[in-house]
């Protein structure tokens, strides 16, 4: 999966968590709520600075070689955070090691079906997916449990473009200026 | 009376819960979906995460057949390409509503709806498919209506269902044909319901006047 260019200016980036709820509410003041996704999915908006030709023309290459929305595609946030139950993979018995959704990652706690693990696995440093890292059971998870993770690092984000169009604005000589509008995709 | 697992139960109770659907196509081939956003693995299948839609179940304690629809994406095609492949209706489809827990693992599922496929269609988007249940087969209209005639062609080279191996040229499908062409063992006809050529017909006001 390709990763979103770095080194391009940025001037402001939002990092929307969007979850997805069902909620009955009814007069008699009850109210019930139903998530329908297992995990949060992240929309990114991004402002960059203007930019020179050569900055454009590395947003503008990424942007046509994911034509538009079809491909995705990872970002990773700029700011490191704390995050917590955050989607790792789902065993199949046989699959040992497994990406991190985040590099540069320190402090982190692995859960299999919920159960935090300690001494049983290895983490490994910008080795997976897009530089990402990765954790190494020593045991493989059993079919069907779901790894999850907390650590501290900046946030792996799967995404894609918004739209079907990108619009450069030339604001003058070999000055441009691009906004876009990434969509979270799920994790699994 | 259904009675509900206490889990499931305690679930469909609890002011926030996480369910999701689970899909199960016995085709040539079964295939498992469910609509959230993780794979879950129940009863030692996996069932993989797919956009898709049920609409609501009809039940009725009329004479009515109950059905559900299902929508489910295709924009990759896979719908179409399962669809197409195969002839899949009356083949059977179960929908069970799963309760997840914090860990995301499904505690308990309960069947809602198990039926046949009747019907669907397919898009470059999404895929639509009716399924009913097993009393559909009290709704559906005969091949042919019984009758006391044969609904053979006469042949004279036993090619098809007729079976008659001669020389004669012409019949007008009665029984009593058959029975002159020695062929009776090939009469698709029921000889014992009335025959229109047996219908008495009056001229008159009345019969004989």
């Amino acid at each position: 999966m390709a990763t979103f260019p770095t080194g391009i200016p940025i001037k402001n980036i939002d990092v929307i968590p969007v979850f997805n709820t069902i909620i009955s509410s009814f007069d008699g003041g009850n109210e019930q709520r139903r998530k329908k996704w297992a995990f949060a999915k992240y929309d990114v908006n991004i402002d960059f600075h203007p930019m020179t030709k050569a900055d454009m023309q590395t947003l503008w290459s990424f942007y046509v070689a994911r034509q538009g929305p079809y491909e995705e595609f990872s970002i990773y946030d700029i700011v490191t955070m704390d995050h917590v139950d955050l989607y790792v993979g789902v065993g199949d018995g046989a699959t040992m090691t497994f990406d991190l959704p985040g590099k540069s990652t320190s402090s982190q706690v692995v859960y299999v079906s919920g159960v935090e693990q300690s001494g049983n696995y290895s983490k490994s440093y910008n080795t997976g997916s897009d530089s990402s890292d990765q954790i190494v059971f020593t045991s493989a998870p059993d079919t069907g449990t779901i790894i999850t993770c907390d650590f501290t690092g900046y946030l792996r984000i799967k995404c894609r473009f918004t739209d079907d169009t990108l619009t450069r604005q030339n604001l003058y000589g070999n000055v441009f200026q691009y906004s876009i509008k990434l969509k979270g995709v799920e994790f699994a | 009376m259904r009675t509900f697992d206490a889990n499931f139960q305690a679930q469909l109770e609890a002011e926030i819960a996480f369910f999701a659907l689970l899909l199960e196509f016995d085709f040539s081939i079964t295939y498992y979906y469910n609509n959230s956003d993780i794979p879950i693995y129940y009863s030692n299948h996996l069932y993989l995460p797919i956009s898709l839609g049920m609409g609501s179940v009809n039940i009725s304690s009329a004479l009515s057949v109950d059905r559900t629809t299902i929508e489910l994406a295709n924009a990759g095609l896979q719908m179409s390409s399962i669809l197409l492949g195969e002839d899949v209706r009356n083949k059977t489809v179960v929908l069970s509503f799963a309760a997840i827990n914090s860990a995301r693992e499904v505690i308990a599922a309960e069947n809602i709806f198990t039926g046949l496929m009747d019907s669907w269609s397919v898009k470059e988007d999404k895929a639509t498919l009716t399924v009913v249940n097993e009393l559909v087969f009290w709704n559906k209209k005969a091949l042919r209506m019984q009758s006391s005639s044969c609904p053979w062609m006469l042949v004279t080279d036993g090619s098809n269902e007729c079976a008659y191996s001669g020389s004669e040229s012409w019949c007008d499908k009665s029984y009593d044909r058959c029975n002159a062409l020695s062929n009776t063992n090939s009469f698709g006809g029921f000889r014992f319901l009335p025959a229109i050529s047996e219908r008495e017909i009056w001229w008159g006001r009345k019969q004989g006047g």
